[in-house]
């Protein structure tokens, strides 16, 4: 009896047993197995940490390697919402601190996630003030933001990074992808309290800094060009200025000035009026500086001559079915008088001679009408109508910048035609890349177009403009030491309904210096200046301010003579 | 017996020591970690400092400086360039054959000329300006 009920027993705990074993037996195949590579992977997030190993934005240089941006390492401020208990009493707290909505600040605290940003890219002293809360579940983290010292100094050509560090307007826009560079990573053990242990890593996939950008800038001559900007355009109350310096023979934009301007420190209180770039945004019908191109063509086609006399009828000329008006009355005058004086019935004449088509083909050779091709975001290639829909009129005014709109970069590419005998450049803002070790991942050449017009034709239209400063409406653009050409221009603004305006106009001046050799070719607009509005007295003295002081900067002797 | 003491020993000595030196490597780790943690601080501050520097050195806080210490600075006009005359070529060529000769002379002669050089009055340079006002 005893026997049976041992025996009995014994079975029921081995069962038992082997039961139990089983279970464990197919728990752990279940674990080991089935369940291996998530419990690795959980194993793995327990014992190491990955960080992201932000680059280095990479540096945007003038052309003397001066730096133009900087970035730095800057605190940002995130809840771990969970940790945080007295939601309401905290964001009263910090409301003050980093100056933000406390309501927002408290939905923000509200939120099912573990980590939210509260505050990105603060100031050191709110940094300091946060830490000094000593709040459980706000902390401080580590980012890098960009500044650039010289404040707004060519603030439309380097435009700005936003919070993420993406470029958003000018060169931090259209080169990001060389400038950002690419994100490493770092997995490495760490211990029971949580700190990395250097002895044990992982995998490490160090960053790749962003390269850096040289422009074709010069700081100096851009704050020159700021400068001489700044004044005019609160002198006349202007509505815009524009001033861009030029290298005619190789493209370099030494200087590309606007007026409204903005801090790029603190771009966010910018709209998107003041961030515009007018010089390769913006068209407006160029006036007078136009002759230059109406002079080229026509002393090119050999259908004028310098010493060629027209009669400008005394300032008033009907033509087909509408007059033609001079600012002043002229008799006879020779071609180098008409561009000199500025005459609108001489420069009509003329072009009549040479003729619709030649016109037309010689405005495309200087490239109006379509895209320059400067390394700058938004540029527009303005306006001009195709031959065959010129109107029986349009002769009479597209010769003096009327019925065309052009940027004021196409102007300066124009008279940079005149400076380099007769080729056109493609203008450049960027010079090379380099990677962080300096070695040129990408160079941007100096790129001749073509050639517009012949040595001979490019000479003549040069000593007109120089007659334009010695002699013509261009007097304020002279300066002692060194002999310049140029062209003044003052264009009327077109109405809503249709009709030119009586008092809003378009200032403006292209020439370059010194003659002999031109070194360099400044263009200057001016938009709605009041109350005095011409070309020659608003815009020439700014041309001449650039002009003197940057060939001294650039060390150009003056002149024995001139 | 003896072996086997002798044997536990030894493992135990070499199991001590690789323990030692393990958490002696760790240690070293920390503070690795510690002092990067540092150069990188100190980096920051490099970047920080470089930046101030080009803040300063920028146009407008120059201009900002002057305009506060009431310096007033001007490009320098035509007559503010005065052009020293030149020696004519063969002449300088001469000059710098005698210079040579010289170092061949005895050390009575040298010393003869450089004490004529300190009394003697020296020549003027010729200035001649560029262009009258």
């Amino acid at each position: 009896m005893y026997k049976k009920t041992y025996k009995a027993r014994l079975i029921f705990i081995s069962a038992a047993f082997i039961t139990f074993l089983s279970f464990l037996f197919i728990r752990l195949i279940y674990v080991q197995y089935i369940q291996h590579s998530k419990m690795a992977e959980v194993a793995w997030g327990q014992h190491n940490v990955t960080i992201e190993l932000a680059p280095k934005r990479g540096p945007i240089l003038d052309r003397n390697f001066k730096p133009l941006t900087s970035s730095l390492k800057v605190d940002s401020v995130y809840a771990v919402a969970k940790d945080v208990k007295d939601k309401r009493a905290v964001a009263k707290r910090l409301s003050e601190i980093l100056d933000k909505d406390e309501q927002a600040l408290y939905e923000r605290l509200n939120r099912d996630k573990q980590f939210v940003w509260l505050a990105r890219k603060v100031s050191p002293e709110v940094a300091r003030k946060v830490q000094a809360l000593g709040i459980n579940g706000i902390s401080l983290i580590d980012e890098t933001k960009r500044f650039y010292p010289g404040g707004s100094l060519a603030c439309h050509v380097i435009g700005f990074a936003g919070m993420d560090n993406v470029g958003l307007e000018g060169v931090e826009l259209l080169f990001n992808r060389y400038l950002k560079g690419s994100q490493g990573e770092k997995s490495i053990a760490r211990d029971a309290k949580g700190r990395q242990l250097p002895l044990l890593v992982r995998r490490h996939i160090p960053p790749v800094d962003g390269c850096n950008l040289i422009l074709t800038i010069d700081e100096v001559i851009q704050y020159i060009a700021e400068e001489a900007l700044e004044k005019v355009y609160k002198k006349y109350n202007a509505k815009g200025a524009t001033a861009i310096v030029m290298n005619p023979e190789n493209g370099d934009i030494l200087a590309m000035a606007n007026r409204p301007n903005y801090d790029l420190n603190n771009f966010g209180s910018s709209d998107a009026i003041t961030r515009k770039n007018i010089a390769v945004c913006s068209y407006f019908e160029p006036g007078s500086v136009f002759k230059i191109v109406t002079a080229s063509a026509c002393l090119e086609v050999e259908s004028s001559s310098l010493e060629n006399v027209f009669y400008c009828e005394n300032g008033s000329w009907y033509v087909r079915g509408h007059t033609l008006h001079d600012h002043r009355g002229h008799g006879k005058l020779t071609f180098r008088e008409v561009i000199e004086k500025s005459s609108n019935i001489g420069t009509v004449k003329a072009a009549m001679i040479a003729g619709e088509e030649n016109l037309y083909k010689y405005i495309k050779l200087f490239g109006f009408g379509e895209d320059t091709g400067i390394d700058l975001p938004g540029e527009i290639a303005g306006v001009i109508r195709p031959l065959n829909k010129w109107s029986k009129y349009s002769i009479t005014a597209v010769p003096m910048g009327h019925e065309i709109a052009t940027t004021p970069i196409q102007l300066a590419c124009a008279a940079s035609v005149i400076a380099n005998r007769g080729l056109l450049v493609k203008p450049r803002v960027v010079d090379k890349i380099t990677d962080s070790h300096g070695k040129t991942i990408r160079a941007f050449t100096p790129t001749i177009k073509g050639r517009v017009i012949s040595e001979e034709a490019a000479s003549k239209v040069c000593e007109m403009m120089e007659g334009v400063i010695l002699r013509g409406t261009g007097k304020r653009a002279s300066m002692p030491g060194y002999r310049a050409a140029g062209k003044t221009g003052t264009a009327s603004k077109i109405e809503p309904n249709g009709r030119y305006s009586k008092n809003r106009y378009i200032a403006s001046f292209v020439g370059f210096a010194p003659v002999d050799n031109p070194a360099i070719v400044v263009g200057v607009m001016v938009d709605e200046p009041h109350p005095q509005y011409f070309g020659g007295t608003v815009a020439a003295p700014v041309f001449k301010e650039i002009t003197d002081a940057t060939l001294r900067y650039l060390q150009i002797p003056p002149e024995e003579s001139s | 017996m003896y072996k086997f003491l002798c044997s536990i020993i030894i493992i135990t000595s070499l199991s001590l020591s690789y323990v030692h030196q393990r958490v002696e490597l760790f240690e070293y780790s920390y503070r690795i970690n510690d002092n990067h943690k540092r150069l990188c601080l100190l980096i920051d501050q490099n970047e920080g400092l470089r930046y101030n520097v080009a803040s300063l050195k920028a146009p407008h806080n120059l201009r900002r400086e002057l305009v506060l210490n009431n310096i007033e600075l001007d490009t320098p006009q035509n007559w503010h360039n005065i052009r020293l005359a030149s020696l004519p070529a063969g002449q300088a060529g001469a000059e710098s054959k005698k210079k040579k000769e010289l170092t061949y002379d005895n050390s009575f002669r040298i010393a003869a000329k450089a004490l004529i050089n300190i009394l003697a009055p020296k020549a003027e340079a010729i200035a001649q300006e560029l262009n009258q006002p």
